[in-house]
């Protein structure tokens, strides 16, 4: 077996922490522009749309557990090492820590949209990524405990912000979800590959797997993160439809910080300021993991110190901002990234599924030969 | 234990990473700051847009804090950035609550100024759009604004008690962008006037798309708002015939006895229901449900009995009835769908959205049936 990962004991974590921790990777800035973007392709069918990626997201998850049992405790590289030989195996993980430095880029440099949007239009870009940047580095240099525990106090630090849509929720008109069943087979599938933006970050499982005590339980935990995500998802978009008539929500950008704008407490006027401040709690998590799993299997690939990996990701996204500094780049990445994970996160598990019943059975005949 | 010190930290860091940053705009100082309060915008004959702004300023060392600034510009910011050249503070949108537009911006439409204030996040979605029929710069130069720091915030208050008590139709910014997008549904905004140096809304103002077309009194837009939203605690005085209730009336006055009575029903609670029964014909068929209490009555009659609360009940109910179809006829009239059956005809029509042309060809042809009942829950303290 090539390069199998001895994690001990006591670095190990419990698994029933994969459902926030998978969730709070799923929940970032996709979210916050999700209702527009999937109403733009399937009109008022989104929730079909929304639940075919759900049924699709399923299948993926199990898929990825069905092909991380087949091995012990070994992560993603392991397992194409395995299949594919040490070089084409490498060459297949080294598309993926591309795909996670991209997904890493994507979130920061929306998130800057937002401050700039929001709060601070005169804001430089790079005083705000090095804030982020900074604390990326902090967490991720504490090791995959201090990760995964940033995540679970990030998690309950920013859920109650759910609440916050009780408000708008008053001024939901019924009409706007009428009439239903009217997308076209074409237009529903369309909005569901526009969902996976949204929904991406369940590839984490791939490397956490390892660090997982009770690995019998995986892929109930896990399951059960991708009906949170799905139902958050889905109680978003369906706020956001009835807040906003048709045509208005197609001019929303970002529909769910335009929601939150009407928010107004006597100590605070316009609560959506703090929202967005706040929504750096919810995409923290989400870049430190991305960091971490980016120098991961760097490390795996090429050898090396995982700390050296860390600090050049978070200085080589530093400079890669700068490239993203206009709405439309930004739109423009977002986009490709977001197919970009239709590919990595929903296919290549599936891909995967047949060399794993392969291994399988191999095992089992040589187990039987043995005996 | 180590982690858990690392996590705590990581808290601290980002706390501070999210309060630090707002130090950096140290150049917003709040006693340098002209918060606005209210635009008010007329156009002149050469299509100038002429604003005015009402401003006030938190310095603690000023006595009148309120000013008035009148400029002219092209665009609303042009209108903003001019205002500025005659004060010496810089003046924000943070805190806008009140539009007022003018008779000559109304009639035209109103939509080509309100861009800015969607796309801007730094305004908020909640200010109401309010118009007027005299020119915005007279109605915001009125001096008598009660205890209110300024006109604007008067302005606002004033609307917002209307609206809290349900006597018009909300017009947020909001409400109003939903409204004017939505295909089969008019917006509605309420229109200032000015009476004895103090401004008051006496009407409410029909819009078709964008602009005004048309007003509802304020007796029409009960009605108007009986179809369109729920009331929780509304109140309806009524005049009815004295006629259908001879038998019942106590003769507590002699017989000077006039042929009209007025009832006042309070805590109003309703549910109406458009229904479109025939999509062809386009006819529509409207229940509308009211329950309440009566708290004056100009005659008195035994109410604990179930025949005069009956009889009290159906002519109420054909009172309304009546009045219904009259706002309904009005707005028809004017070719303006301020209740949204044209929502309703879009939901029964699959396949192709309506367009606004088509619906503004066929709004005025549209036939409407009203069911109405109403339920005198409760009659005070007396029979």
């Amino acid at each position: 077996m090539p390069e199998n990962l001895n994690i001990p004991d006591h670095k190990k974590l419990k698994a029933i922490y994969l459902v926030i921790v998978l969730h709070t990777m799923q929940i970032g800035v996709g979210i916050a522009g999700h209702p527009r973007v999937v109403f733009l392709e399937s009109g008022r069918d989104s929730f079909i749309s929304i639940l075919i990626a759900a049924i699709a997201l399923h299948i993926v998850i199990a898929c990825i557990v069905y092909v991380l049992r087949s091995f012990d405790g070994q992560d993603l590289h392991g397992i194409l090492a395995q299949f594919f030989g040490k070089w084409f195996g490498k060459l297949i993980t080294f598309l993926f820590i591309i795909y996670f430095f991209l997904l890493f880029i994507s979130v920061l440099v929306n998130y800057i949209e937002f401050v700039h949007a929001f709060i601070f239009p005169d804001m430089s870009s790079w005083f705000i990524s090095l804030c982020l940047l900074s604390l990326v580095l902090y967490a991720v240099l504490g090791g995959v405990r201090v990760a995964v525990g940033a995540c679970i106090v990030f998690f309950f630090g920013s859920v109650w912000m759910f609440g916050l849509l009780i408000e708008p929720i008053t001024y939901i008109q019924y009409d706007n979800y009428l009439p239903m069943f009217e997308a076209s087979p074409r237009e529903l599938m369309s909005g569901a590959l526009k969902t996976s933006y949204t929904i991406i970050g369940f590839e984490l499982l791939w490397f956490l797997y390892p660090y997982l005590k009770d690995k019998n339980k995986v892929h109930r935990y896990s399951q059960l993160a991708m009906s949170l995500t799905i139902l958050s998802v889905l109680f978003i978009t369906f706020v956001s439809i009835g807040f906003y008539s048709n045509n208005q929500l197609e001019d929303k950008i970002w529909p769910l910080l335009s929601t939150i704008k009407i928010i107004s407490f006597p100590m605070f006027e316009r609560f959506d300021i703090v929202t967005v401040a706040l929504w750096m709690i919810i995409i923290l998590p989400n870049l430190i993991l991305f960091c971490w799993m980016t120098s991961m299997s760097a490390k795996r690939v090429f050898g090396g110190k995982e700390n050296y990996y860390m600090i050049t990701v978070c200085s080589l996204a530093f400079i890669a901002h700068y490239f993203f500094d206009s709405r439309y780049n930004v739109n423009f990445f977002t986009n490709y990234v977001g197919q970009a994970g239709v590919i990595f996160g929903f296919v290549v598990p599936i891909l995967l599924v047949p060399f794993a019943m392969y291994y399988r059975r191999k095992g089992a005949k040589q187990h039987a030969k043995q005996s | 234990m180590q982690n858990n010190r690392k996590i705590t930290l990581l808290i601290v860091g980002l706390l501070s990473m999210m309060i630090i940053p707002s130090c950096s705009h140290s150049k917003d100082v709040i006693e340098k700051l002209g918060v606005v309060s209210a635009y008010g915008f007329d156009q002149n004959e050469e299509q100038v847009l002429e604003g005015t702004t009402v401003l006030y300023q938190f310095n603690p060392d000023i006595t009148n804090a309120s000013q008035i600034i009148h400029s002219t510009g092209s665009t609303f910011n042009m209108v903003r950035s001019n205002a500025n050249k005659k004060s010496g503070y810089k003046i924000v949108n943070g805190k806008l609550q009140t539009l007022l537009f003018g008779p000559t911006i109304a009639k035209k439409g109103v939509f080509p100024y309100l861009d800015t204030i969607e796309r801007d996040a730094a305004i908020s979605d909640m200010l109401y759009v309010t118009i007027s029929e005299e020119p915005a710069r007279d109605i915001l130069s009125a001096s008598n604004y009660e205890e209110a720091p300024n006109i604007g915030v008067y302005l606002n208050r004033l609307v917002d008690t209307a609206v809290l008590d349900e006597k018009i139709v909300s017009s947020k910014f909001h409400e109003f962008m939903r409204d004017y997008l939505q295909v089969g549904r008019e917006p509605l905004v309420p229109i200032i006037s000015i009476k004895q140096n103090k401004a008051a809304i006496e009407e409410v103002g029909i819009m078709q798309g964008d602009s005004h077309v048309g007003s509802f009194s304020m007796k029409e837009i009960f009605f108007v708002r009986l179809l369109r939203e729920e009331f929780n605690e509304g109140r309806l005085d009524l005049e009815l015939e004295t006629k259908p209730f001879q038998d019942y009336i106590k003769e507590y006055q002699g017989d000077n006895r006039e042929d009209k009575m007025f009832i006042v029903i309070d805590q109003l609670q309703n549910n109406s229901k458009i229904n479109l029964t025939n999509v062809d014909h386009l006819t529509y068929e409207v229940d509308v449900s009211i329950h309440g209490r009566i708290v004056e009555m100009s005659q008195r009659m035994n109410l604990d009995k179930a025949a005069p609360l009956r009889k009290l009940e159906e002519e109420i109910d054909k009172k309304i009835k009546k009045n219904l179809e009259a706002v309904v006829k009005k707005a028809q009239q004017v070719n303006a769908d301020v209740f949204g059956f044209g929502v309703k005809y879009n939901n029964r029509t699959r396949g192709e959205e309506l367009t606004r042309e088509q619906w503004q060809d066929l709004f005025p042809n549209i036939e409407v049936d009203f069911n109405v009942s109403t339920e005198i829950k409760r009659f005070g303290i007396v029979q």
